[in-house]
């Protein structure tokens, strides 16, 4: 059930440049991975709350992570709210992550600012018995690499600039290790070339693929069309808010511009 | 108590007001985060015969004080919309309007013949959404046009006809005549204006479209003043929309001639806008001594 609520900020900390780990305390809502809330900046100049994925949930709490970048004035507005502060929220949205299937071997590939949501999706699956390795991408700075590496499942890191782990992204480190072992689920959550590559890959070890899309959005729940997603299907644009932000890989158009 | 209910061409709605097209859906949405029964009315996204792929993304971009959209009317068609849409609106308890679209004269009737038995209590015609290349604004900025249009589908529509007017005119008055003049049985204005918004850091347009339509506060005095103009000019009922956010905003649109309201980017910001609003023209009312809002209608 979707709620509009007034969250309160618990903690919202710098973790890396431009990088925020946000706690906010709010009503009791079943959310899961993969899933997003849409958070109100605030102010009369700004009119379109930001779509933010959960990095994890407190449910029974009522208590909701996200870790996102202060990259545009609406996030930067976030950014600057301090603990105790009141935050404007719509969630849970979305579908999120299928679920598990018993004795799953999951890769799940995450690149930058898609790290985060990937953790609450490990750490299920890591106790539900997945059997799961993940390949994080960054250009210079990792985060939460402590947190992935407590879930239990084997992680590898990459840095573009190559001051850390794999030399290269994270779809060319995957590359490197999909032939052994084999993988039944691919997730992938990161800028639109990672995924379409993701998708590559699980479509040459026949792994299934799940992708998280981000677009841009304005309602956040269906009902303005403004966050369309080019599909394979009859219907040419679906909603990254309702029909996503997760997708089966192969229901997406990967377009010119994710190529590379 | 003050008496919130207005009249729209023979249709009564408890309270002033309604949803705007495409910012709503056809409410099933938002029915889990505000009482559609609280509502005037709600008007449906636009409904054209085929199904509308609608445009690329990005659809969406914020401005200042304001959205600026190019969603292009993607929906699957008037079927579909009979089949899934039309059934929970018939029990919505508020009063339903239907916006139509089409890319010709015919199709716009096609719709409107299509929706007879839907259970919509007015259709409204859109010939000023910015977002499309044929039908559309090319229809509403040429007078002759909006004449013709107008009177092939209100000989078409079984219910009472608003002609939805675009702002991307030289004078909206000569445009509500024209669709006065092909029978219309209201108006409603404004759609959105005409706006662009480049990303400096890529050197292009933001909108996949380079140009979409800006709607909320930032559009809202300039709607009033359109309102204004076309209510002292036209003989039918104008429904009056363009960044209302407040019940204040309303009350605006009301003294300036409008005889109920629309709310669309509001509903973005809180789902519960439209409700919200419903209720603060009632408090407005009752605070002002006013019964009915026929005392201050126009009255600007």
């Amino acid at each position: 059930m979707k709620r509009y609520f007034d969250g309160i900020v618990h903690r919202n900390k710098r973790i890396a440049p431009g990088v925020f780990d946000m706690t906010v305390a709010g009503e009791a809502v079943a959310a899961r991975p993969g899933q997003f809330a849409m958070l109100y900046p605030g102010g009369d100049s700004r009119l379109l709350p930001r779509p933010i994925s959960f990095c994890g949930a407190d449910e029974k709490n009522g208590l909701y992570r996200f870790v996102y970048q202060a990259a545009g004035g609406g996030t930067t507005l976030l950014a600057a709210l301090e603990p105790g502060r009141t935050i404007r929220a719509l969630a849970p949205l979305g579908n999120g992550f299928p679920e598990t299937r018993p004795g799953e071997r999951a890769a799940i590939i995450g690149g930058g600012l898609g790290v985060p949501p990937l953790l609450w999706l490990t750490r299920s699956r890591a106790a539900s018995g997945a059997e799961v390795s993940v390949f994080l991408g960054f250009r210079s700075d990792p985060i939460l690499l402590r947190e992935f590496a407590e879930t239990g499942a084997g992680v590898s890191v990459s840095t573009d600039d190559g001051s850390m782990g794999f030399h290269g992204n994270a779809a060319d480190m995957f590359e490197n290790f999909a032939d052994e072992p084999a993988f039944d689920t691919v997730y992938a959550c990161g800028p639109k070339p990672l995924l379409a590559r993701a998708a590559g890959i699980a479509e040459k070890i026949r792994a299934a693929c799940y992708v998280s899309v981000e677009e841009r959005m304005a309602c956040g729940v269906g009902a303005c069309y403004c966050c369309a997603v080019e599909t394979r299907g009859e219907t040419k644009y679906r909603k990254c808010c309702a029909d996503g932000p997760v997708f089966d890989a192969k229901e997406l158009v990967w377009g010119a511009g994710a190529v590379g | 108590m003050a008496d919130t209910s207005v009249s729209l061409a023979g249709v009564t709605f408890k309270n002033p007001v309604i949803t705007a097209s495409g910012t709503f859906a056809s409410g099933r949405e938002y029915a889990e985060l505000t009482d559609l029964s609280r509502l005037g009315g709600i008007t449906t996204k636009g409904v054209s015969m085929e199904p509308w792929p609608g445009n690329p993304p990005p659809r969406v971009a914020e401005t200042y004080g304001g959205t600026l959209n190019s969603v292009g009317l993607q929906n699957p068609g008037v079927e579909r919309f009979l089949a899934e849409d039309a059934p929970f609106l018939r029990g919505c308890g508020a009063r339903v309007i239907v916006n139509i679209c089409g890319h010709t004269v015919d199709e716009y009737a096609a719709v409107a013949e299509a929706l007879a038995d839907s259970g919509a209590d007015m259709l409204e015609l859109n010939i000023s959404c910015p977002n499309v290349k044929r039908g559309g604004i090319a229809f509403g900025t040429d007078p002759e046009r909006v004449r013709e249009v107008t009177e092939a589908v209100r000989k078409k529509a079984r219910q009472p006809l608003i002609v939805k007017l675009s702002p991307n005119v030289t004078d909206i008055t000569e445009i509500a005549r024209a669709a006065e003049d092909g029978g219309a049985d209201a108006l409603s204005l404004i759609n959105t204006l005409l706006g662009m918004k480049i990303d400096i850091r890529r050197r292009r347009p933001v909108l996949a479209n380079a140009v979409g339509g800006l709607s909320g506060p930032a559009i809202m005095p300039v709607a009033v003043r359109m309102v204004w103009a076309v209510a002292k000019a036209a003989r039918v009922p104008v429904v009056g929309m363009g960044g209302i956010m407040t019940a204040r905003d309303a009350i605006e649109f009301i003294m300036a001639g409008a005889a109920a309201i629309a709310v669309g980017t509001a509903t973005f910001r809180d789902p519960n806008a439209a409700v919200s609003i419903a209720e603060g023209i009632e408090r407005f009312m009752d605070e002002n001594g006013i019964n009915s809002l026929s005392e201050i209608r126009g009255i600007v």
